[in-house]
C-alpha cells in the first residue's frame, strides 16, 4: 500500500516534471519564434544593413588590423558572424541560438529550479535583443556595429567562463581563484571587458552564500579589469580609459548603450539569484509567467527602435541596390512625413522611370529631420546613392570615400567604388576592389560577376539599363566643385544635356527656388515642345503675380491655366495660415503650386 | 592493454604524418616551358635590389593547383620555395641574406613553376640585379585613405626594409572613436633630422594638437603658430646640422572634379616660409610675401641653401587652380650669421606652362630631383606628375622616364643617406592607392625599373586600402614610444615665441575670406 502510494507520488512528480519541461520547452519555443520574427522579419532590413555597413575580409592584413585592439578577437569573430545577416533570417537564427545558450547558462548559473525562475532567465536576453536592434542612425556613424554580435557573444563567453571557474574552484578553491584571475586578466586582450566581467558574475553569484568570498571575487574583478586594461593599453598603445570597457559600445550611442547596461544588470541579478528568489517567494508560476510574457511584449513594443522613416530608408537603400525602382515608388507611397533621404530615393526612382516631371510633386510636402544628434549623419543615408544614380559618379565617389574614411569601411561603399570605377573605365582600380570583395563570404559571387567587365567595361554599362543612363548622363563638362548639393552643382554647368537640364529645372523647383528656376528656364527654350505641367503652373502663377509673363515664350494649356487660377483664388484665403491652407487645399497636392506654397522650408538642397 | 593503446597511437601518428607528407607539394622534377612571363605581384621582375633588402616575396596570380619557385644566384647559391595554398612565395630570410651576400653585383634568376591539371608549367625566368649599394634600413610614411576632407584612421608607420616588418609610430585611432572630433584629428607632417629619428617630429592636428617634437631625448608639444601667421605650419624640413626646422605656412584648399581623371586637387590660397628655432622656441619669417606663394622647403645637404617652390599665381576661386604653376628657387642661409640671402631661381617651369614641386637635393649634392606636372603643388593625386632629375653641375634636367609610370602619378620622393637610392610614391598599381618604389641611382644619375617595397606578407600592398604618404628614409628605428607621444599630447602645448619683425601683422583678406600676411 505504502509502496503504491510512493509510486503514485513519484508518478505525479514525474508528470509534473514532464509537464514543467514541456511547458518550458513550449515557452522557449514561443520565445524563439517571437525572437526570430522580431529579428528576421521585423528587423530584416536592419540586419541586412548592419552587415552591409560592416566589413570582413579573409586576409592576414585585415585580421591583424581588427585583432590588434582591445577585445579584437571578439570583434573579429563578431564581424565574421555579422556577415550572415546578409540573409536576415539566417543571421536572426544565429543570434537566437546565442539567446538560447545565454539563457541556458543563466539557468545553470542561477540554479533556477522552477518553471517561472527558468523562464525568467530569458529576461536579460530581451534587453540584449533591444540593445542590438537600437542602433538607429548610429549605424551610419563610426560605431563598431559588430557590437550587435560581440555584446551577446561576450556575455555568453563571460557566463561560460564563470561556470568553468566555479567547477574548478569546487575542486580547488585557491587554484580556481588564481585561474579565474589570471584567465580573466589575460582574456582582456582577446575579448575585452567580458574577460573580467566573468569575475563580477562570480562575485554576485557568491553574495548570498558567502559575502567574504563575494568581496574577494569582486576585488579580483576590479584588479583584473584594471590590470587587463593596462596590459592591453600598453600592448596596443591605447588609452587606459578606452581599453577598460572595450569592446562595449560607446556611451555616445545612448540607446543601445543604456539597454545594454540594463541587460548587463539583469544578467548580474540573475546570476545572483535575486530575481529568482523574489519570484519564487512572492508570485505563483502562472502569474509570473503571464507577467513575464506581458513584460516582454511591452518591452519590445515600447523600447524597440521603431522610427518609421529610419526603416523606410533602410528598405529604400536595399531596393536601390537592386535597382528596383518600382519597389522604391511602392515603398514611399505610404510615407506621410518623409526625410530628405526618402525624398531623394523617390527622386532617383522617378528619374530612372522617366516620371520625374510628371510625379515629382505628388508627395507629402512636410519633411522631417532625421532622428540623430550628430550632424552630417544624414549624408550617409543617401548621398552616395543619390549622386551616383544621378550620374555624378565622381561626386558619389567623393562622398563615398568621405564616409568610408570618417564613419568606417564597409561592403556597401566598396561595391560602390567598384561600380564607379567600372563606369568610368578605370579597370585597374576596379580590379583592386574585385580582388578584395572576392575575399568576402557573401559578396564574392557579386564581385566575380563583375570580373568579366574588366576587359570590357563598356559592356557593364550596356548590359544594365540604369547604368546606361548613369553613364550617358555623366556631365561631359568638368567643373570644380566643393561640397554643394546636387541641384547647386547642376546649376554650375554651362553646358548640360537635356536630361540633366531637366533635372536641374525640376530639382530647383522642388527646392522652392523659383527665381533660379525661372532663370534656368530661360536657358531651356529649345528643350521642350511644351513644358511639363508642373512648370506651366509656376510660370502661370508668376505671370499672375508679377509683370513678367513667360507664357508668351512657353505656351501653356487651358486646363492648367484654369487650375492655377482656381488654386490662386483658394490660396489667397490662407495667406497667413499655411497650416490650415495645407489641409484645406489638399486636393491640389501633387501640383508644384501646392508644393511651393506649403512645402517644408527645411529642404534646402538635396 | 596500455601497450596496445600506445601502439595504436603511434601507428596512427605515423600514418597521419605520412599522409600529410604525401600532401605536401614537392619541387617539380620535370616541367613544360610556357614561353610566357609569370604574372606576379608585386612586380619584382628585372629590378635592381639593394644588397640589404628583405626577401622580395611575391605571389603568382591566377588559379593554380600548386606553385614553386627556384632562385639561382649568378655567383652561386640556390633557394627553392614551395608556394602556399594561395601561391604566395615567402622566402626564408637567412637563406635570402646569404644569397644576396654571395651575389653582390650579380643577378638572381627566378624560375617560377605552376601546376595545372596535374602538369607542372615553367614560366620564363626573370632576374633581379643585386646592387652593392645598401639602402637605409627603415622607411617612414603615413598611411592614409585616399580621402578628401574628413580625417580617417591615420598613422605614421615605419617599415624595416631588411626584414619586411612594419611598426606603428603613432596613430590617431584612440581619438577616432569620438564622433565630435574624429574628423579633425589628423596625424601628418612627419620628418627627421638627416633621416635619423633621434630628432624627429610629426604633427597631431585638431583640439589638443600641436607639433610633437622629439629633440635631444625629450618629447614636447609645440604650437608654432604665432599671431603674425595666417595659418599653421606644414611641410617641415629639418636643417641637416642645426636645431632649425623650416616650414611653410599654408592656407590649403581642395577642389573636386565633377568628371575628370584627377578627382581631387589640393592647392594653396596663400603660403609663406618660416623658420622654427628649436632651442630658442622661436618662429621667424623666411619668405613673407603678399603676391607669391612659397612652399615645400627642403635644405641642401650642407645646410647652406633652402630649396622651395614658388608660384606667382594668386587666385581666389577654385576653378583657377590649373593656373597655379610653380618654379623652384633656393635661398642662401648663412650658418654663421644665421641670415638669409636673396632667392635664386633654380628651375623655371612656369614659363613652359608647367609646375615643379618637392625639390630634393641628393646628400652628395650632385642631383636635384623634383616632381613636374601640368599644374599645382600637391601632386599626389595628379596623374600628370612625373619625377625629373637635374644635374646640379651641368643644370641639365631630364624626365626620369625609367622610373616614372606612363599614366599615373609619381610624386613624393626622398633620397637615401648614400644618394644611391630614391624612394618615390606612385599610384601606378591601381591608379588610386600610392605605394613606395625604390629606384637605384648611379653616379650619372641614371636609374632603372624601380623596386616595389617588399613585405613578409606578399599580398600586403594588394590588400591594403590606404596610401603611403610622405615616404622618407630613416637610418634607425624610432626612439620614442606611443606612450611618450600620448602623454605629451595630453599635456598643455608650449607656445612658440614670435621672431617676426614688430611691424608684421595679419589682415583679413577681402577676396577669399582667408587671412593673409602683410609686412608694413
Amino acid at each position: 500500500m505504502v509502496k503504491n502510494e510512493t509510486d503514485k507520488t513519484s508518478v505525479f512528480a514525474k508528470i509534473n516534471e514532464f509537464s514543467s519541461i514541456a511547458t518550458l520547452r513550449l515557452l522557449m519555443g514561443m520565445f524563439v519564434l517571437f525572437a526570430l520574427l522580431f529579428l528576421g522579419a521585423y528587423n530584416a532590413e536592419y540586419l541586412y544593413k548592419l552587415q552591409n555597413q560592416s566589413l570582413f575580409l579573409k586576409n592576414e592584413l585585415f585580421a591583424n588590423e581588427i585583432i590588434c585592439q582591445t577585445g579584437g578577437l571578439l570583434i573579429y569573430v563578431s564581424r565574421y558572424i555579422l556577415q550572415y545577416c546578409y540573409y536576415p533570417l539566417l543571421g536572426a537564427f544565429l543570434i537566437v541560438c546565442g539567446y538560447l545558450l545565454l539563457t541556458k547558462m543563466l539557468i545553470v548559473l542561477s540554479k533556477a529550479t522552477t518553471l517561472a525562475s527558468k523562464s525568467l532567465c530569458a529576461l536579460p536576453v530581451l534587453f540584449v535583443m533591444i540593445s542590438q536592434t537600437s542602433l538607429g542612425y548610429a549605424l551610419y556613424d563610426n560605431c563598431e556595429i559588430s557590437f550587435v554580435i560581440s555584446f551577446e557573444l561576450g556575455l555568453l563567453i563571460s557566463l561560460v567562463l564563470t561556470w568553468i571557474y566555479k567547477r574548478v574552484m569546487r575542486l580547488n578553491t585557491k587554484f580556481g581563484l588564481i585561474l579565474a584571475f589570471g584567465a580573466s586578466t589575460l582574456l582582456h586582450l582577446a575579448i575585452g571587458v567580458y574577460g573580467p566581467f566573468s569575475l563580477l558574475v562570480l562575485a554576485v553569484g557568491a553574495v548570498r552564500k558567502n559575502v567574504r568570498i563575494a568581496f574577494l571575487d569582486f576585488a579580483l574583478f576590479v584588479m583584473a579589469l584594471f590590470l587587463g586594461a593596462s596590459l592591453t593599453s600598453e600592448i596596443y598603445g591605447d588609452f587606459l580609459s578606452a581599453s577598460l570597457f572595450a569592446p562595449y559600445i560607446n556611451y555616445y550611442y545612448l540607446r543601445p548603450f543604456l539597454f545594454g547596461l540594463i541587460a548587463v544588470v539583469t544578467v548580474l541579478c540573475m546570476a545572483a539569484g535575486v530575481l529568482n528568489s523574489l519570484l519564487e517567494k512572492k508570485l505563483s508560476t502562472n502569474v509570473s509567467l503571464l507577467l513575464f510574457a506581458v513584460f516582454s511584449f511591452a518591452v519590445c513594443y515600447f523600447a524597440s527602435y521603431r522610427n518609421a522613416n529610419f526603416r523606410t530608408e533602410l528598405k529604400l537603400q536595399h531596393l536601390t541596390e537592386t535597382q528596383d525602382w518600382d519597389g522604391v515608388l511602392e515603398e514611399v507611397k505610404s510615407v506621410e512625413r518623409p526625410t530628405q533621404g526618402i525624398a531623394a530615393y523617390r527622386i532617383l526612382a522617378l528619374d530612372h522611370k522617366d516620371l520625374l516631371a510628371k510625379e515629382l510633386f505628388n508627395f507629402p510636402v512636410r519633411f522631417e529631420k532625421i532622428d540623430s544628434e550628430y550632424k552630417d549623419i544624414w549624408i550617409g543615408t543617401y548621398y552616395p546613392d543619390y549622386f551616383f544614380y544621378m550620374s555624378q559618379v565622381d561626386l558619389s565617389l567623393m562622398w563615398s570615400m568621405e564616409l568610408w574614411t570618417a564613419t568606417g569601411r564597409n561592403f556597401s561603399l566598396m561595391k560602390r567604388f567598384l561600380q564607379a570605377a567600372l563606369i568610368k573605365g578605370e579597370t585597374a582600380t576596379a580590379k583592386k576592389y574585385i580582388d578584395l570583395l572576392k575575399q568576402t563570404t557573401f559578396h564574392a559571387s557579386w564581385a566575380k560577376d563583375h570580373e568579366q567587365y574588366l576587359s570590357n567595361p563598356h559592356k557593364y554599362v550596356e548590359n544594365n539599363k540604369t547604368f546606361l543612363k548613369v553613364a550617358r548622363c555623366q556631365p561631359r563638362q568638368n567643373i570644380n566643385v566643393t561640397t554643394s548639393g546636387l541641384t547647386e552643382i547642376l546649376r554650375s554647368y554651362n553646358n548640360l544635356d537635356s536630361e540633366n537640364f531637366q533635372r536641374r529645372l525640376l530639382l530647383g523647383l522642388y527646392e522652392n527656388n523659383v527665381d533660379k528656376f525661372l532663370e534656368d528656364l530661360m536657358k531651356a527654350r529649345g528643350l521642350y515642345a511644351q513644358l511639363p505641367e508642373c512648370m506651366q503652373e509656376v510660370i502661370i502663377l508668376y505671370a499672375m503675380k508679377t509683370n513678367r509673363d513667360l507664357t508668351k515664350v512657353f505656351p501653356v494649356s487651358r486646363a492648367v491655366y484654369e487650375r492655377v487660377v482656381s488654386f490662386e483664388g483658394a490660396a489667397s484665403n490662407f495667406a497667413d495660415k499655411p497650416e490650415e491652407g495645407a489641409v484645406a487645399l489638399k486636393k491640389y497636392q501633387g501640383s508644384s503650386l501646392y508644393h511651393l506654397l506649403f512645402g517644408n522650408p527645411t529642404v534646402e538642397s538635396l | 592493454m596500455r601497450m596496445n593503446k600506445l601502439l595504436k597511437y603511434v601507428v596512427a601518428s605515423v600514418m597521419c604524418s605520412m599522409a600529410l607528407s604525401s600532401c605536401t607539394p614537392h619541387f617539380p622534377e620535370s616541367s613544360y616551358d610556357t614561353q610566357t612571363r609569370p604574372d606576379i605581384s608585386p612586380d619584382f621582375q628585372n629590378v635592381t635590389v639593394p644588397v640589404n633588402i628583405s626577401p622580395t616575396n611575391f605571389y603568382l596570380k591566377g588559379d593554380w593547383e600548386a606553385a614553386a619557385l627556384k632562385i639561382s644566384g649568378e655567383k652561386g647559391e640556390t633557394i627553392e620555395v614551395i608556394g602556399d595554398s594561395k601561391n604566395n612565395f615567402v622566402i626564408d630570410v637567412p637563406s635570402w641574406k646569404k644569397l644576396l651576400a654571395n651575389n653582390v653585383g650579380g643577378t638572381l634568376s627566378f624560375d617560377v613553376y605552376a601546376k595545372k591539371e596535374g602538369r607542372w608549367l615553367h614560366f620564363e625566368p626573370f632576374n633581379e640585379t643585386v646592387s652593392p649599394d645598401s639602402i637605409d634600413r627603415y622607411l617612414t610614411y603615413r598611411l592614409i585613405e585616399p580621402s578628401y576632407m574628413g580625417t580617417g584612421l591615420i598613422g605614421v608607420f615605419q617599415s624595416d626594409l631588411e626584414t619586411g616588418e612594419t611598426q606603428s609610430i603613432f596613430e590617431n585611432k584612440f581619438f577616432h572613436r569620438d564622433p565630435h572630433v574624429r574628423t579633425q584629428k589628423c596625424v601628418n607632417c612627419h620628418t627627421a633630422q638627416r633621416n635619423h629619428p633621434e630628432n624627429k617630429m610629426f604633427y597631431f592636428r585638431g583640439p589638443n594638437g600641436g607639433l610633437i617634437l622629439t629633440y635631444n631625448g625629450q618629447v614636447k608639444k609645440i604650437n608654432t603658430r604665432t599671431k603674425e601667421m595666417f595659418a599653421g605650419t606644414v611641410y617641415p624640413a629639418w636643417h641637416p646640422n642645426l636645431p632649425y626646422i623650416a616650414f611653410s605656412s599654408n592656407v590649403i584648399k581642395q577642389c573636386f572634379s565633377s568628371n575628370d581623371k584627377n578627382k581631387v586637387e589640393p592647392f594653396d590660397f596663400y603660403s609663406d616660409l618660416v623658420l622654427y628655432d628649436i632651442e630658442k622656441n622661436t618662429i621667424s619669417p623666411i619668405q613673407n610675401t603678399r603676391l607669391k606663394q612659397e612652399t615645400n622647403p627642403n635644405w641642401s645637404p650642407d645646410g647652406k641653401y633652402l630649396y622651395y617652390n614658388v608660384s606667382d599665381s594668386v587666385f581666389t576661386v577654385c576653378n583657377n587652380y590649373r593656373h597655379l604653376l610653380y618654379d623652384i628657387y633656393r635661398i642662401p642661409f648663412n650658418v654663421d650669421s644665421l641670415s638669409w640671402g636673396e632667392p635664386e631661381l633654380v628651375y623655371a617651369a612656369a614659363k613652359d606652362k608647367r609646375s615643379a614641386t618637392y625639390p630634393r637635393v641628393s646628400p652628395d649634392g650632385k642631383f636635384l630631383v623634383f616632381t613636374g606636372a601640368l599644374y599645382g603643388t600637391s601632386t599626389q593625386t595628379n596623374r600628370t606628375a612625373d619625377l625629373y632629375i637635374m644635374n646640379l653641375e651641368t643644370k641639365e634636367v631630364r624626365n626620369m622616364t625609367e622610373v616614372n609610370s606612363p599614366t599615373e602619378s609619381d610624386s613624393y620622393h626622398d633620397w637615401s643617406s648614400e644618394s644611391r637610392w630614391l624612394v618615390v610614391s606612385s599610384r601606378r598599381g591601381d591608379g588610386n592607392y600610392s605605394r613606395p618604389y625604390f629606384a637605384h641611382i648611379d653616379e650619372e644619375g641614371k636609374s632603372g625599373k624601380p623596386l616595389p617595397i617588399p613585405h613578409s606578407y606578399p599580398r600586403y600592398d594588394d590588400d591594403l586600402l590606404k596610401n603611403y604618404n610622405v615616404v622618407e628614409f630613416s637610418s634607425a628605428p624610432v626612439v620614442k614610444t606611443y606612450a611618450d607621444f600620448l602623454s605629451v599630447i595630453q599635456k598643455d602645448e608650449i607656445k612658440a615665441n614670435s621672431g617676426f619683425p614688430e611691424n608684421t601683422s595679419v589682415e583679413p583678406d577681402g577676396i577669399t575670406g582667408a587671412t593673409s600676411p602683410r609686412t608694413r
